[in-house]
């Protein structure tokens, strides 16, 4: 399978307005570089999940460019990663990774088996279990799955949309240090929804907060990578949370 | 995760309530019907129902097996209508809404009051009582498989839509697995619907035919007074419902099992 060359995200005035007349975007610029990783940060409801699913073409924006369109790319040149892991409950591990090679009617049969196979060794999920049910599996075992089914097509560019918001911290920081470590062995473009500063802080090359409909901050995360969960402690890190957290109270005003 | 099987020894323990219940009633009963005189033609004790039982057991086993026949033929051409029925009408909100009002029809118009325009067109055989059968359990496996290819998760619906999945696979990998589900509960409300259809429909083709159904036989006991006999008969039929019901369980725990568990998400 070859993977997609990473490529640029770039939005414009990005602009949702919802049919009861809410706008929930109103001019969102926002670029990342091929191979870079952005991480977006903001108060609940300040449209962030929106703005992604516009990247990835579940919805269209009322207003503005987004680079490249999802519906000029290649399908499977865009993952994402939803918040709940979303198996189909009917099909094993293996038979849910293959899912979207199967969708986009990409390689034989045995290639797209060997490629789920592939994708699941490398979010750690064990060969014993890919014949297993999602009604079988734990929570950070799905999460693996819906991982593994994202990366599976090669995808140039990677949405991921509070992927490990329901997981718990020891979990989560495992989750996160894969993530890492698969960016670090497979570099795609990346745009991270979170919560948790920590989380967008380790992840991403810049960190933007939505705010009142549009970017309103961004930091720049000079951490050295590879990076790991234990980089959380030092001075470099706190400083960028602090200034993290500033924008985001300012935002939450 | 799949639900443990309960042991013969749980099976048992869990019926004694049940039997128990079964036992002091038929005792009741028979104690009734001697203490207060009942004659036999208004209730008969159920050693009278035993007995005629007993003595029509070919005729009673026989109406048993072709009810039985037909309860299942009609089921089965509900299933197989009912659900392509239903992808037409998840394909398209026109369809549906020109046609769910004539389907709400079948649902409201009484049976009784459609069979004998039935046996006008189909005459008076077994093809009809399938025909009765098959329209009384229609609705409910229609609406529940209507539901269950309607009811996406969002997520899901995204990923399908995310590698742009057309409306064939659509339907094929997400819609209708998605719906088997209601298809199992739709086929378990509809399993006891079919037997009371057959037997509907055995009442009228009996009147114009000697049908050997249990509908047929029982309305031929009933002319004659053969109380015990229609109880004994009234007996297989609620038996049959049962059986119905516990093989549709155990069919659709086998072969839809694996759609109908959570994801636990």
């Amino acid at each position: 399978m070859q993977p997609s060359p990473a490529a640029p995200i770039s939005c414009r005035r990005v602009g949702v307005r919802f049919p009861g007349g809410r706008d929930v975007l109103t001019g969102v610029d926002l670029d990342v570089p091929a191979g870079g990783v952005v991480s977006l940060v903001g108060p609940s409801g300040c449209g962030k999940t929106t703005l992604l699913r516009c990247i990835a073409g579940l919805q269209q924006p009322t207003a503005g460019t987004i680079e490249p369109r999802p519906e000029a790319v290649a399908p499977g040149t865009l993952a994402y990663v939803f918040q709940e892991p979303a198996l189909l409950p009917w099909l094993d591990a293996v038979h849910n990774v293959m899912l979207p090679l199967d969708l986009v009617g990409r390689g034989t049969p045995p290639a797209r088996r060997a490629a789920a196979e592939h994708w699941l060794g490398e979010v750690g999920f064990g060969a014993d279990d890919r014949a297993k049910h999602p009604g079988q599996l734990s929570g950070g075992m799905k999460m693996r799955v819906s991982l593994a089914r994202a990366l599976v097509t090669e995808p140039a560019i990677l949405l991921l949309d509070e992927p490990f918001a329901a997981l718990d911290d020891l979990l989560r920081t495992r989750l996160t240090e894969l993530l890492l470590d698969l960016h670090a062995r497979h570099p795609r473009t990346m745009v991270l929804v979170t919560h948790n500063i920590g989380e967008a802080i380790l992840v991403g090359d810049e960190v933007c907060v939505l705010d009142g409909g549009r970017v309103g901050g961004r930091v720049g995360v000079d951490l050295p990578r590879p990076r790991l969960a234990r980089s959380r402690g030092g001075a470099a890190f706190s400083r960028l949370y602090e200034g993290v957290s500033d924008m985001l109270a300012e935002a939450a005003r | 995760m799949s639900r443990p099987r309960p042991s013969l020894a749980q099976l048992v323990l869990e019926s004694l309530p049940a039997a128990a219940v079964a036992v002091g009633v038929v005792a009741f009963w028979q104690f009734a019907v001697g203490h207060w005189r009942i004659p036999a033609y208004l209730l008969p004790s159920p050693a009278q129902v035993a007995t005629a039982l007993w003595d029509r057991r070919v005729v009673l086993g026989h109406a048993l097996w072709v009810t039985a026949r037909a309860a299942v033929a009609g089921l089965a051409a509900a299933a197989v209508i009912g659900t392509a029925l239903a992808i037409l009408f998840s394909q398209s909100r026109l369809v549906r809404t020109a046609l769910y009002p004539y389907v709400l029809f079948l649902q409201t118009v009484p049976i009784v009051a459609i069979a004998p325009l039935l046996i006008t067109w189909s005459g008076y055989g077994q093809r009809t009582v399938i025909l009765v059968s098959a329209i009384i359990s229609l609705f409910p496996i229609l609406s529940n498989v209507t539901a269950g290819l309607l009811a996406l998760d969002p997520n899901h619906r995204d990923l399908f839509r995310l590698y742009r999945a057309g409306r064939w696979p659509t339907l094929l990998r997400l819609r209708l697995p998605t719906a088997m589900g209601h298809l199992a509960l739709g086929l378990r409300i509809s399993c006891g619907l079919a037997v009371i259809g057959a037997i509907v429909g055995e009442f009228f083709v009996g009147r114009g035919s000697d049908f050997p159904g249990l509908g047929a036989v029982m309305d031929r006991w009933l002319a004659m007074g053969r109380t015990d006999a229609l109880v004994a008969a009234v007996l297989l039929s609620s038996l049959l419902g049962l059986a119905m019901f516990a093989a549709i369980n155990l069919l659709t725990d086998r072969l839809l099992g694996k759609y109908v568990q959570g994801t636990g998400d």
